[in-house]
């Protein structure tokens, strides 16, 4: 069974970057039980980091491993939509931008 | 119509768009962006094709992101997404709009809401206590009883006008507020003679009868608007008359190509404590709201039309006792108006002349 590691990119402690948080815990607890793990990085606090993995705006979601590396940018309350942006829902593609996988 | 193929059609909206924009393909790579977005991002299209943006995600219609900029510095912005199509693949267009200025407007709205609800509840506050002690005083006449005196009855009716001229005062207190607050447009500065308009100000005034001193030099000009002078002056006087004791002296002089004029009296004073918040809006002093009524618009509406003509409002403590109540405003520098040279001689007129009693003015 696969392990699924996530960078979860923010900018400071805010609303929008616990909801992010918050949605992405959902989004594993559904889809991925007992194989993820998240690392929460703070734009504002390191820049650098967010700098080295070239992160254009947050709430970013990096999908670091297995391969092959996705990520997503904005809201995360979907969380169907965002699993099958994330890759997680094998076999099957986003259409149309709609959220159907 | 045009004769321009569609590619040429979506670079020149691409090129005019306002809002940043960036197009990317199934795995979040950016394939195209417009001049907006190299502004927004702060980078340019040769650092932003090909790399990296992300799927972008909306719940709705819109959601905000924070875009990282270089040098730790961040911006939010709103993103709005739509699916496009070009050479039969799909793109997805992220719309960046810079929502500071918004934000910046909601503030400014929010706090204009806050301020009129305040103004309101404050008007309404003030008006409250007057009204009703008239409304009493007005029952009494109505249905007199059987032992009231021609006397009594006397000065029921100067107690009402006391307090109709009260409310009228309060009134145009509220009314110089809201057009403060409304940046209305201000009269248009005008030359004025100093003397005769306080003197006219005077004879209007309801200090008849009381112990008011004038030491102002003929021919001392000011460049204000009338109404705006005439505000400030009428709320030093109440305020010395109000707070102070009596005589109250007005002086006047010219200094540095300015007037300045001066309300003193002979009461307390205000506390050393208090005079830094003696001009702030709606603040009094504690030690004297209970006992005399006051808006604590007076001072504040005197230094914001000071400020609007030009010039300033200011405390200083009497000497020995009482309060001076000081305001600058422009010397007018037209030939009416005085030359400096004239100016210093006003001074020293001023200074060599003896206050002249207007009790009764």
């Amino acid at each position: 069974m696969k392990t699924y590691s996530f960078v979860l990119y923010v900018s400071g402690r805010t609303e929008r970057s616990t909801a992010a948080l918050a949605d992405l815990r959902l989004m594993c607890r559904t889809h991925i039980p007992d194989r993820f793990e998240i690392r929460v990085v703070d734009a504002a606090g390191e820049p650098g980091r967010a700098d080295e993995e070239r992160v254009l705006a947050t709430p970013t979601v990096v999908r670091a491993t297995p391969p092959p590396a996705r990520r997503v940018i904005g809201d995360l309350s979907d969380i169907d939509r965002a699993a099958a942006a994330l890759g997680l829902l094998d076999g099957r593609e986003m259409k149309e931008g709609n959220g159907e996988t | 119509m045009t004769d321009d193929g569609p590619r040429d059609l979506y670079q020149a909206m691409m090129l005019a768009a306002p809002d940043g924009i960036v197009a990317v393909d199934g795995d979040g790579c950016v394939r195209a962006c417009n001049p907006a977005a190299e502004a927004l991002l702060e980078r340019t299209a040769d650092e932003l094709v090909g790399s990296v943006f992300g799927f972008p995600l909306v719940d709705g219609e819109s959601t905000e992101v924070t875009l990282v900029l270089p040098n730790g510095r961040s911006k939010v912005v709103e993103m709005r997404v739509t699916l496009a199509q070009l050479d039969d693949r799909h793109l997805y267009v992220a719309a960046l709009r810079d929502g500071t200025r918004r934000r910046q407007a909601d503030h400014v709205l929010q706090s204009a809401l806050e301020h009129q609800s305040v103004v309101v509840a404050v008007a309404a506050h003030q008006l409250h206590n007057p009204l009703a002690a008239l409304g009493a005083l007005v029952h009494v006449l109505r249905e007199p009883p059987p032992d009231l005196t021609d006397e009594r009855r006397a000065e029921l009716v100067e107690r009402i006008a006391e307090r109709t001229a009260r409310l009228q005062s309060l009134v145009r207190k509220l009314l110089t507020a809201a057009r403060i607050d409304g940046a209305w447009q201000q009269g248009v500065p005008e030359p004025v003679e100093v003397l005769g308009f306080l003197l006219e100000r005077l004879a209007e005034s309801e200090a008849r009868g009381r112990d008011l001193r004038l030491a102002v030099p003929a021919h001392l000009v000011t460049r204000v608007d009338r109404v705006g002078f005439a505000e400030i002056f009428t709320d030093y006087l109440e305020n010395a008359l109000a707070y102070g004791r009596e005589p109250v002296e007005i002086t006047a002089r010219a200094t540095g190509g300015r007037i300045e004029l001066r309300v003193a009296d002979h009461g307390p004073g205000v506390p050393e404590s208090f005079v830094p918040h003696l001009f702030e809006r709606y603040r009094r002093d504690p030690a004297t709201a209970a006992a005399t009524e006051g808006t604590g618009l007076g001072l504040w509406i005197a230094r914001s039309l000071a400020r609007a003509n030009g010039g300033d409002a200011w405390y200083e403590p009497g000497r020995p006792n009482g309060a001076v109540f000081c305001v600058s405003l422009p010397q007018d520098a037209s030939p009416q108006g005085g030359s400096p040279q004239d100016a210093d001689n006003q001074d020293a007129n001023a200074q060599d002349a003896n206050p002249q009693d207007v009790n009764g003015a």
